[in-house]
């Protein structure tokens, strides 16, 4: 074979990428090199999906899922792809994109996850599939008035946003995977892990957080597989969190991801150990303001989680 | 090198390193973009094949004779089991060659538009990475160090991909 490398593995990654579906195994591919990360992520800025939702309607008539990101998405083709392939599409992300409006939206009654609107259509989307809609996703809105949308959307299993807690915690009892993308107060926290049993995976970045705080997640959260706090600025914070993070590994048994970004001190050696003892089912670890005092707290790591990846 | 077998109709294809494959027909035709140029009537007696060499156009070949003669499944409903049987474990011990040669095939393959010898390819290095860690797979593809991630980009990245593909 004539050896042009970047043309050759080009050629491997576009031929090989749809035979990998593990979520772990795409993410170590996409962390091969740096153009495979880009082609993984790629933008579609301003492209006009009208073609391919036409192709879709047309041909995949099995769909059950549909995430679209960055494309210019028309009224028509919300109708189309709701008239055409919406009794079985279960889930249906549009993220970023531009060109629909509330008439668009009215067309998804089977539509479960949506994104870029104003309350007024978030309302409108909760009341026509209250019962079907399981997920949401909000991104970049933080003045939006979600009282009406909960209320009907009760069934909610996916959600996430950059807003208040205390009305999620409150109706969506269902919520199985929460991701915010705004500031969280320990409070909010708390709100949602009193009410929201079901969660399996919880993404939050917070403004401070205490060892009560995770107690509270693992004595209620109990199927949580996925934990993600990030905490920006820890000077409202009790330090270090050691026993906090050891009750949560022994309430949250199930755990499989854990991620901690502190700024500073705010795990020591004790904790590593902890995680060792009571992350049994721990695939996937990062942790980041840990102090490192000697090695013992890493041998103690080592002795534990049989899974760590 | 040459291979024939019958008096059916021969298709010589001549590799980047200028050796030549007689083959029959009915073997080339495992290959669509070959199918086309016959069918169009592009063929002349020797097809070049400037991008592949002799080492991967003889295991490409190996490959099209054995899947040329096994029966189609649209041919007949009830094949034998054990003809699907055989194909599946020539296929399997087909794949267990080196990295470098399996990419080489799957260029070829894919130039060539030979979809089941391009599956079974992509199957074998997405098996081969599965379970692997960035760097274990960048050693198993020998990628080029120099394209790198930066920690910092890889920090990014593993962030923001945990958002993208879950």
């Amino acid at each position: 074979m004539e050896k042009h490398p970047n043309v050759s593995m080009d050629t491997v990654f576009n031929c090989v990428i749809p035979y990998i579906h593990e979520c772990d195994d795409r993410n170590s591919v996409s962390l091969v090199c740096r153009k495979w990360d880009c082609q993984l992520r790629m933008h579609f800025d301003d492209i006009d999906i009208t073609p391919w939702i036409q192709e879709i309607s047309n041909t995949f008539k099995c769909l059950k899922a549909l995430n679209i990101r960055r494309m210019v998405v028309g009224d028509s083709d919300l109708e189309l792809l709701a008239r055409t392939r919406g009794k079985d599409l279960r889930g249906l992300m549009i993220d970023r994109c531009k060109g629909f409006s509330t008439n668009g939206l009215l067309h998804i009654d089977i539509g479960r996850c949506v994104s870029e609107y104003d309350d007024k259509d978030l309302t409108i989307l909760a009341k026509n599939c209250s019962k079907p809609l399981v997920s949401v996703k909000l991104f970049g809105r933080h003045e939006v008035d979600l009282v009406d949308f909960f209320s009907y959307a009760v069934r909610l299993e996916d959600f996430s946003c950059d807003m208040g807690l205390q009305v999620i915690g409150q109706y969506c009892k269902k919520l199985r995977r929460f991701k915010n993308f705004g500031l969280v107060t320990q409070t909010g926290l708390i709100n949602v892990a009193q009410g929201c049993l079901e969660l399996e995976c919880l993404r939050i970045q917070l403004t401070d957080i205490s060892n009560e705080t995770l107690e509270y997640i693992g004595t209620h959260l109990k199927n949580l597989r996925d934990f993600h706090i990030i905490l920006l600025n820890d000077s409202k914070t009790t330090l270090p969190l050691d026993n906090g993070i050891r009750v949560m590994l022994i309430g949250c048994s199930k755990l499989e991801r854990l991620s901690i970004y502190f700024c500073s001190k705010g795990l020591t050696d004790i904790c590593l150990g902890y995680i060792g003892k009571f992350g049994h089912n721990l695939r996937y670890l990062f942790l980041r303001g840990c102090v490192i005092e000697s090695d013992a707290g890493l041998v103690e790591l080592s002795k534990g989680c049989p899974k760590l990846r | 090198m040459s291979t024939s077998s019958s008096s059916s109709k021969k298709i010589v294809l001549k590799s980047a390193d200028n050796e030549t494959f007689e083959i029959d027909e009915i073997v080339a035709l495992e290959s669509q973009a070959i199918k086309n140029m016959i069918e169009d009537e592009c063929a002349d007696n020797v097809i070049p094949l400037g991008n592949i060499d002799s080492k991967t156009l003889s295991k490409i070949i190996e490959y099209c004779k054995k899947h040329a003669e096994s029966p189609k499944k649209d041919d007949n409903a009830d094949i034998d089991e054990k003809a699907v049987e055989d194909l599946k474990s020539f296929d399997a011990e087909f794949a267990k060659v080196d990295m470098p040669l399996i990419q080489d095939i799957l260029m070829a393959a894919n130039f060539l538009n030979i979809d089941n010898l391009i599956g079974l390819m992509c199957r074998t290095i997405a098996d081969r990475i599965k379970g692997k860690t960035p760097e274990e797979i960048r050693k198993i593809l020998n990628i080029n160090k120099n394209d790198l991630l930066s920690p910092e980009q890889e920090a990014k990245a593993r962030e923001e991909n945990s958002w993208a593909f879950d």
